[in-house]
């Protein structure tokens, strides 16, 4: 074990996870700061990033190809049972989500997020962008449940949602036509307890970019844009007042940023001079407010398969 | 799904064996709805199942002695090498290919499927320190085959390659933080 920039112990799992674009913006640093003074390690983890990309490179072909019609009926048939099976679940996760909404507003936004987040070891971009880098990879693999809210309608309607609960102001969803970016819809995650809006925008090739609007757990903040490589995907995470972003796409750093600035730029005329004390009667009316909270909709990426309990489980913690 | 056929492909190198591990994970999957229906992470339930199955398969190959590793036939049966696919990227493949899998699966699952180091601890079934010195041992092996395995272009120091070789059996198999 060997000491970095700030006495920070840097290990060898560090170094992996940096490789992996895992690590929190301190940590990022710190271990820059390390690699910077240590040229052989520099070039070693270089050369692992480099092997990320390869992957990607070498394998990614494979994925553009259509299934096999076997493999096409297989799929078929999996996500058939899937909704038909959902459709025993629908009753339960409406009253899940029903008293989640419930908690949430009686609770108060910001006491019950900051009960949770002690809950998870990750500091909250960390777990955002993990989210947002997961549900992106489910959205745009085949086994993606359709879109709760298709087209630029359905999107406005879950930020303006969202944003009402946050800063009390419904906002529509970033424009980004001048990108060729037109707006597919959006679905709602849950990130451990608290509702994610997803946006899906689609260019001309059908690439998709994923817009990720959640409420941020420690309220106010401004800071600056964090980049994070995962293999061919980049993520900007931002917070903005009390909204936090995560931006998912399959392109370079400065495409991806130019997209984030605009999204930014749109939604910062509104979290200004839009801050006031939340109004209980107003919230008290936030779950009829739910755009369309579907089976489909209510979904958690990041939870690995052994872990998965009921719905009314993960959406009911026990609070007091 | 396709990130499955993918992983499968980039696994055995062979697109038939991979086509045909897919369809029977798939069909485990569909066999078993009551599950299928209440998995939360779809993707990483597959990719359990499709490992499972992968496992399975190797160690009945070996009860039966038809002891032929997957990765011989599939350079027969490979299609053939693509002209225009870049050096670096043929290089790459082989030396992929030249891994244990034990640590290729680390490494496909990981740094291919984005899978968290926590989710592919549960695919595989270990405990997160062994994926992490999995993870680091085989991109240590990727890189100095990358590099043609007997001259690391790092900086070479001393006794060169047992020095490294010595370095990199005393990682820890660190636990999960």
């Amino acid at each position: 074990m060997v000491r970095g920039a700030d006495d920070f112990p840097v290990r060898e799992e560090d170094l992996q996870a940096y490789v992996d674009g895992l690590l929190d913006v301190d940590r990022r640093a710190a271990i820059e700061a390390y690699l910077a003074r240590r040229p052989q390690e520099a070039e070693r983890v270089t050369s692992y990033r480099a092997q990320n990309l390869l992957l990607h490179q070498a394998f990614d072909a494979v994925a553009d190809e259509p299934l096999s019609a076997p493999l096409d009926e297989l799929k078929r048939r999996l996500t058939h049972a899937a909704s038909r099976r959902h459709a025993v679940w629908r009753g339960a996760r409406w009253v899940a989500a029903a008293a989640c909404v419930a908690i949430v507003t009686s609770a108060s936004w910001l006491g019950y997020e900051r009960l949770f987040s002690s809950m998870t070891k990750e500091g909250p971009p960390v777990a955002f962008t993990r989210l947002a880098i997961d549900a992106h990879g489910l959205l745009t693999g085949d086994a993606s449940p359709p879109l709760a809210e298709r087209g630029a309608e359905g999107g406005n309607a879950l930020v303006g949602w969202l944003s009402q609960r946050a800063i009390q102001a419904a906002k529509p969803a970033p424009d980004l036509k001048r990108f060729s970016l037109e707006l597919g819809g959006g679905r709602v995650f849950l990130l451990g307890e608290r509702p994610v809006v997803q946006l899906v925008y689609r260019d001309k090739q059908q690439q998709k970019l994923s817009l990720y609007l959640g409420a941020s757990p420690d309220g106010d903040h401004q800071n600056a844009f964090t980049f994070v490589q995962q293999g061919e995907l980049s993520t900007f995470y931002w917070r903005q007042g009390k909204l936090e972003f995560s931006l998912v796409g399959r392109m370079n750093r400065d495409e991806l940023l130019a997209i984030a600035k605009a999204v930014h730029d749109q939604l910062n005329i509104a979290t200004s001079g839009q801050e006031s004390t939340p109004d209980p009667g107003k919230s008290g009316s936030l779950g009829s407010r739910i755009p369309h909270l579907t089976d489909e909709a209510v979904m958690s990426p990041g939870m690995p398969a052994n872990e998965r309990g009921g719905v009314t489980k993960t959406l009911m913690p026990p609070v007091k | 799904m396709t990130g499955l056929r993918r992983y499968a492909v980039a696994l055995l190198g062979d697109a038939i064996e991979a086509e045909d591990l897919v369809q029977e994970c798939l069909v485990r999957a569909l066999s078993r709805g009551h599950v299928w229906a209440r998995v939360r992470d779809r993707r990483a339930y597959l990719f359990t199942i499709l490992h499972n199955i992968h496992v399975d398969r190797r160690a009945q190959y070996r009860r039966h002695g038809i002891h032929v590793p997957i990765d011989d036939v599939a350079a027969q049966l490979h299609s053939p090498p693509n002209q225009h696919e870049r050096l670096e990227i043929r290089d790459f493949k082989r030396a992929l290919k030249e891994l244990p899998e034990n640590y290729k699966t680390v490494i496909l699952l990981i740094g291919l499927e984005g899978i968290t180091y926590r989710q592919a601890a549960d695919i595989l079934g270990v405990p997160i320190g062994t994926i992490m010195s999995r993870l680091s041992r085989g991109r240590e092996m990727l890189r100095r085959r990358m590099n043609g395995g007997t001259h690391g272009n790092g900086g070479t120091h001393g006794n060169g390659a047992n020095a490294e070789a010595s370095t990199l059996e005393e990682l820890p198999e660190v636990e999960a933080k």
